[in-house]
């Protein structure tokens, strides 16, 4: 019975949790159950009376001043104290009466709960005066143990109220008058709560410091250490001790007081065996060791015990799904002031790098393939691979690198090798007389009857160090081999077949004589002729078609150096260069009168003006230029079209018109200041541009829309602007001698070609250095000429060999220049160490015709 | 299959010997042609695969029954298969083309054989040939570089010994030449030549019997002026009343002759030389006085010099941006030229009102230098600097270039066969005479070289003689061809 009257325990915050369960004792136990109980089993009985006494003064006063809602919840009890409890409140009344008859007039004699608001102040007043300090609400006791309350434990509780009431009486009703002229104390009034709260514990003493003061003194705590069955409710006081040493002893253990506790009767087993199929709660009882009896279990202990078999909170009132109390959330409870003043941490509003970085990497990962999300783990083979190459189970690792296997061995090194593995006494003889090194077998291959007959092998520890020697040596790295797809290097350029047309074949020879060295070649503007000046001084001029050799004119002034036609297409002009001359011709019988007209007039026009009285004309002499006569040919020659000679100083090797076909511009390496040239043809004037030459000139172009010109020496090219007589620009070749210049017809773009094999593109909106040199002749280049229209180009070299090149200049000049090589053309024999010696594109159509030191010149047709 | 072994099974011993040892692969072919004489039954039909073109040719004979028996005689054929003749057997073949799929159904038309060309004989001439006509039969008449115009007898064509030889008044060349007049007039014959000196000329002969040559000897009747670069082509109308010729400067000029020798000329001469300070009038005078020298290269030393009426084109036709290279008068409608012109274009012509009628566009490097028309069906073909040779639908609405035979070079001149759609001769720059079926377009059916050349290295005035050809001429029966070589070729030569 003992440890179930944990509910009833004096101790206060015991008691007070008491209060708020809701204790279903089946066990009669009333209010004054405890006391009474207590009295029996604590020495602190006296305490625990007066305890019990202010519980009864306590349950009036503090059911005063409840709120009304403990009032509403704890009504029936109320209820049933008015109802039942008649006859027990009659000792109060009676007791209050004289009181309060004393005090004032009694206004309700008949109900405490009446006069609860306005006697609150009082009630208080007996609190403090009584000292009673009570951890519960009496209504609360009430209402537990209101039924239980009526009859037998009313008496106990009266004689030790009444008694101290009668003590009491006089200093109560000087603290009353006392509290009547003392100021309540507000706050505690007011808040009635905290007061509470704090009321029950401690009682008010007048103070010493404070005059008129009170102060809490508070109880002596006693502390409920443990469980309260193990070390308040056992009367046994022998302890934690094993209870076989009271086996033998008639007693048990001693109770609080000293005295011998004794042994309960023990039915001997029959007993036992009897209660336990008889009585039905025998198996819900538990023996007590201490006290050597069994003890029924409650349904209380057997619900514990039944919630810890399931692996549940012992405590049934436990509520694992409590709501959450939504303090600090949610609508309304917004907190106005943050719990902390310190600024919302980055992490709150900021993503993390860090996580962010490491996702990142997974993603790369995956992308890359190394994770592959999803992968079904590869199936490993269940058993071991016992004829795999590698000896190794863990080949997985990324590290794992074996050493290099030594080679099988082979038939040679076996014991009994067939015959012919066998050296002879002369391969034996060679064997032990070559170096170690030399030798093509380490061992000397020998024959055994069987494997028991063979003999120790010699040399098996130093092989096996020497073996040793290579892994500790031999540093094992992987080798990360450089896996770069020569192809993808290679710039992306189009096809050659889609850049079609161009020359791939020959189509017309034009055949000469005898095979003379043909140095120079042009077609005419409007592609019908071609013109060609070979070594024996005779410049033809051809069908283009078919390659029929329809004029001639035989210049006898040595090799013809260059020939030019004049690109103006109103006039038939072409300019042949000789030893010491310059020959204007026209094929006039050949080209229709009026244009062999406009031809003569505009050739003719000045000898008419100047010297048409001297037989022999002269031209009109600038600057210094007084060898240069322009001299008029003789009647037969001019019958059969050649117009004018301009005699000049040294070999004239180069000529080139200017767009107009007015001026030409002739150079002639060997006249030295006079080696640049440029002649009029209307006014027959001849001036030499430059002063001083920067060096050996080697070509000259006009521009062919602006009035500049380039002069190659054998390393630069220099524009020059005519009107303002400038340098314009001094272009770096890069190569060592410049053998061949041309213009593109748009002018920007200029290239060169140079003995020592390179080819150079220069785009003059550039750089001075070359956008790009080409390499690819074997042989010094001889000529390099742009397509007038179509973008080609070719070259020409000493290999015998043309190169044909697609260029695309794009309108837009953030885009290099494309090019491309499309063909190889073979064709012209290498003669001399020469080859293919001039260049030139037929206006209009893709074809190129060649001229070579085999003396052939060769159209070539897309 | 059964009724086929059965007339293949006489067809000889070589049949049944190659059944007879197994070993022998038979191939499925089946056979069939396109024209309706020789048709036989379609089907498939195994072949053993050594047959060669003979054997198949006797199939055929026995299915057709062309035997004497039927009073008709064998006719060889060829096999053309996917475009190529068969040459060798057809194992040969199937292992060529086919790896060793025996399985696959050969598909094999077959034509009427012709015979390769067989050469008769070499006519030599002075200088390059640069013209060829085969219209008026058993004549050649051949234009030189030379500026002659020569009439061969075909007779005795080996001779060389010509009928008549004229000269044009310039020493620049003669290109082309051409029979004015029909074949029927046998009196007052007109030929034309076009010349470098971008004339054409025109000149009468009386007779092409060699007893009456002497009574009025030939002689220049017109120069057609009115181009200003060389003449390319010259052609003549059937009629013989209008001449058309094509020239460099990309124009085609139709010149209609008048029926009556007119009396004065059209068009004043050009200067023969463009001396400063001396006037044609003077010059003339000069001339007058003392007969001038004449000038060197430009004037023969032999020739008078004087010409034939001058006459201006009646029409002219623009269009060409490039040379022409050849035109045809159209064989069905005789108011349609067609030209090829290096512009890569053909054009066809209306000549009553004037118009460029069609104009086919190539490829601007395909340049025309020759053209034909099948007289059959209409097709085009010309020859072209790229070495091909193309025919033309000149249907409407249909591609431009229907057919494209490869080459290995240019193609100077090219003649249709007179009768047949589907053979026509070409002469290359290579120095070849090639005859075509264009059923085969792969290759030529027979291609002649005139490989046995002579001596000769330059012309007797300085010009290097070489191996190319430039003109061809091809009545279906002979053929003729002559070019840098300084020679006439004479080929029989049939087409089928």
């Amino acid at each position: 019975m003992a440890p179930r009257n944990a509910t009833a325990s004096s101790s206060k915050p015991a008691s007070r949790s008491a209060s708020t369960s809701k204790p279903v004792n089946g066990n009669a136990i009333g209010r004054p159950g405890p006391s009474t109980l207590k009295n029996k089993k604590r020495a602190v009985q006296e305490v625990e009376e007066d305890e019990d006494d202010e519980d009864d003064f306590a349950s009036a006063g503090s059911g005063m001043d409840m709120s009304d809602d403990e009032e509403l919840e704890l009504g029936d009890g109320d209820e049933e104290d008015q109802e039942e409890d008649g006859e027990d409140e009659e000792p109060f009344p009676e007791f209050d009466s004289e009181i309060e008859d004393e005090d004032e007039d009694e206004a309700a004699q008949e109900g405490d709960s009446e006069s609860e608001d306005s006697s609150q102040a009082e009630d208080e007043e007996d609190d403090e005066e009584s000292g009673s300090e009570s951890g519960y609400n009496s209504s609360d006791i009430e209402a537990m143990y209101g039924e239980e309350n009526d009859n037998d434990e009313y008496s106990p509780l009266t004689s030790p109220s009444s008694s101290h009431k009668e003590l009491s009486t006089d200093e109560k009703l000087s603290k009353l008058i006392a509290k009547n002229s003392i100021k309540p104390d507000e706050s505690l009034g007011t808040d009635a709560k905290i007061s509470r709260a704090k009321e029950g514990v401690g009682r008010l003493v007048p103070s010493k410091l404070v005059e008129g003061g009170y102060k809490r003194e508070y109880e002596d705590y006693e502390a409920g250490y443990g469980s309260e069955s193990s070390t308040e409710d056992n009367p046994n006081t022998v302890g934690n001790i094993p209870m076989e040493w009271y086996d033998d002893l008639p007693h048990i253990g001693y109770d609080v007081n000293g005295r011998k506790i004794f042994r309960p009767a023990q039915g001997d087993e029959l007993d036992k065996f009897l209660s336990n199929t008889e009585d039905p709660a025998a198996w819900t009882s538990a023996e007590d060791r201490l006290l050597q009896q069994s003890v029924q279990l409650s349904d209380k202990e057997l619900d514990i015990i039944r919630r810890l078999e399931r692996a549940e909170n012992p405590d049934a009132d436990f509520d694992p799904y409590q709501p959450t109390i939504e303090w600090f959330t949610g609508e309304g409870n917004e907190r106005v002031m943050p719990l902390s003043a310190a600024p919302e941490p980055k992490r709150r509003f900021v993503p993390s790098k860090w996580e962010h970085k490491k996702i990142m990497k997974i993603v790369k990962a995956i992308r890359e393939g190394r994770i592959i999300p999803n992968k079904p783990s590869a199936t490993k083979p269940t058993v071991y691979q016992i004829w795999s190459d590698s000896d190794q189970p863990n080949l997985e690792h990324a590290m794992y690198m074996p050493a290099p296997q030594l080679p099988p061995p082979k038939t040679i090194e076996s014991y009994n090798p067939p015959e012919e593995y066998l050296l002879n006494e002369e391969e034996q003889k060679e064997w032990e007389e070559a170096e170690k090194e030399d030798r093509k077998t380490d061992f000397l291959p020998a024959k055994y009857e069987s494997l028991r007959l063979v003999p120790g092998y010699k040399n098996l520890v130093q092989e096996k160090f020497e073996r040793c020697l290579d892994l500790y040596l031999a540093p094992r790295t992987r080798k990360v081999k450089l896996n770069i797809d020569p192809e993808s290097l290679i710039p992306k350029l189009p096809a050659p077949k889609e850049l079609k047309p161009f020359p791939v074949a020959t189509s017309v020879l034009y055949r000469h004589p005898e095979n003379s060295r043909v140095r120079s070649v042009d077609t005419s503007p409007d592609g019908t002729f071609v013109a060609t000046g070979s070594e024996d001084g005779v410049v033809r001029v051809w069908d283009l078609g078919n390659g029929r050799e329809v004029w001639k004119w035989n210049l006898q002034g040595g090799a013809v150096q260059h020939i030019a036609w004049s690109p103006y297409r109103d006039e038939s002009l072409l300019v042949a260069l000789v030893a010491g001359k310059i020959a204007v011709l026209s094929p006039l019988a050949l080209v229709a009168p009026a244009i062999a007209a406009n031809t003569l007039t505009h050739v003719n026009t000045a000898f008419a003006s100047s010297a048409a009285t001297t037989k022999m004309g002269a031209g009109k002499e600038i600057k210094g230029t007084e060898s240069i006569k322009w001299v008029r040919p003789s009647e037969k020659e001019r019958e059969r079209g050649v117009l004018v000679f301009v005699e000049v100083p040294g070999t004239p090797k180069q000529v080139s018109w200017h767009r107009k076909g007015d001026y030409f511009a002739t150079v002639a390496s060997d006249a030295s200041n006079k080696s640049v040239l440029i002649h009029q043809l209307s006014k027959h004037a001849t001036q030499s541009p430059f002063k001083k030459l920067p060096g050996q000139v080697q070509k000259v172009i006009f521009h062919p829309s602006k009035p500049h010109f380039f002069v190659a020496t054998q390393r630069y090219i220099r524009q020059y602007d005519l009107s303002s007589q400038t340098l314009v620009k001094t272009l770096q070749s890069g190569v060592k001698w410049i053998s061949s210049l041309d213009l593109h017809n748009k002018g920007d773009n200029l290239i060169i070609g140079s003995y020592d094999k390179k080819l150079a593109w220069f785009d003059l909106d550039l750089s001075n250095k070359p956008y790009k040199t080409l390499r690819y002749h074997t042989k010094a280049l001889r000529s390099v000429v742009y397509h007038p229209t179509l973008p080609l180009f070719a070259s020409a070299s000493d290999d015998g060999t043309i190169h044909i090149f697609h260029c695309t200049i794009y309108q837009d000049l953030m885009q290099n220049p494309l090019i491309v090589p499309l063909k190889i053309l073979r064709g012209h024999k290498v003669t001399d160490g020469i080859g293919v010696l001039d260049l030139s594109w037929v206006s209009g159509k893709p074809w190129l015709v060649s001229s070579g030191s085999d003396g052939e010149v060769r159209l070539w047709c897309s | 299959m059964a009724d086929i072994n059965m007339s293949s099974a006489g067809v000889g011993s070589t049949s049944a010997a190659a059944n007879a040892t197994g070993s022998t692969v038979q191939l499925p072919i089946n056979l069939f042609t396109r024209s309706t004489n020789d048709a036989i039954p379609q089907s498939t039909y195994l072949i053993p695969a050594s047959w060669r073109r003979f054997q198949l040719s006797e199939l055929i004979n026995k299915v057709l029954q062309n035997n004497s028996d039927n009073g008709k005689k064998p006719v060889p054929f060829e096999f053309l298969i996917n475009g190529e003749v068969l040459r060798g057997s057809l194992e040969s073949w199937s292992k060529k083309n086919r790896g060793n799929d025996e399985e696959t159904t050969i598909d094999i038309e077959y034509v009427r054989s012709t015979l390769p060309p067989q050469e008769v004989g070499r006519v030599e001439v002075e200088d390059w040939v640069s013209g060829l006509s085969l219209s008026r039969k058993g004549y050649i008449l051949l234009s030189s570089y030379l500026s002659h115009l020569q009439i061969l007898p075909l007779s005795s064509a080996s001779t060389s010994s010509a009928l008549y030889t004229l000269s044009l008044p310039t020493s620049l060349g003669a290109t082309s030449c051409t029979w004015v007049s029909p074949p029927s007039q046998n009196n007052d014959i007109l030929l034309a030549a076009g010349g470098v000196d971008r004339l054409t000329h025109v000149y009468t002969i009386p007779s092409l019997s060699p007893d009456t040559a002497q009574s009025s000897p030939p002689r220049e009747l017109y120069t057609l002026h009115g181009h200003t670069q060389p003449v390319s082509t010259v052609i003549a109308s059937e009629s013989g009343k209008e001449i058309v010729s094509g020239s460099w400067d990309g124009l085609l000029n139709l010149y209609a002759l008048p029926s009556t020798e007119p009396d004065e000329h059209q068009v004043a001469a050009e200067p023969l030389n463009y001396l400063p300070g001396q006037g044609n009038k003077k010059r003339r005078k000069m001339e007058k006085e003392n007969p001038r020298e004449p000038i060197e290269g430009l004037l023969d030393n032999d020739s008078t010099g004087e010409g034939g009426w001058r006459r201006v084109p009646d029409i002219t036709f623009k269009g060409h941006t490039g040379r022409i290279g050849g035109a045809v008068w159209d064989k069905a409608d005789q108011g349609k030229i067609w030209s090829a012109g290096w512009d890569g274009s053909v054009r066809g012509w209306d000549l009553n009102s004037g118009i460029n009628s069609v104009v086919r566009q190539g490829p601007f490097d395909k340049s025309g230098l020759c053209i034909d028309q099948f007289a059959a069906n209409g097709t085009l073909a010309t020859g072209n600097m790229d070495r091909t040779i193309c025919l033309w639908d000149t249907r409407q609405a249909t591609s431009m270039i229907s057919l494209t035979l490869q080459t290995t070079s240019p193609i100077p001149s090219i003649k249709t066969h007179p009768t047949s759609s589907f053979t026509l001769a070409s002469a290359t720059y290579a120095g070849t005479v090639q005859i075509w079926d264009i059923r085969s377009p792969k290759n030529s059916l027979f291609s002649v070289s005139n490989a046995n050349r002579k001596e000769r290295k330059v012309t007797k005035n300085g010009k290097v003689l070489g191996e190319r050809l430039l003109a061809l001429d091809w009545d279906g029966e002979v053929l003729v061809a002559g070019g840098e070589d300084g020679e006439v070729g004479i080929w029989n030569a049939a087409g089928a």
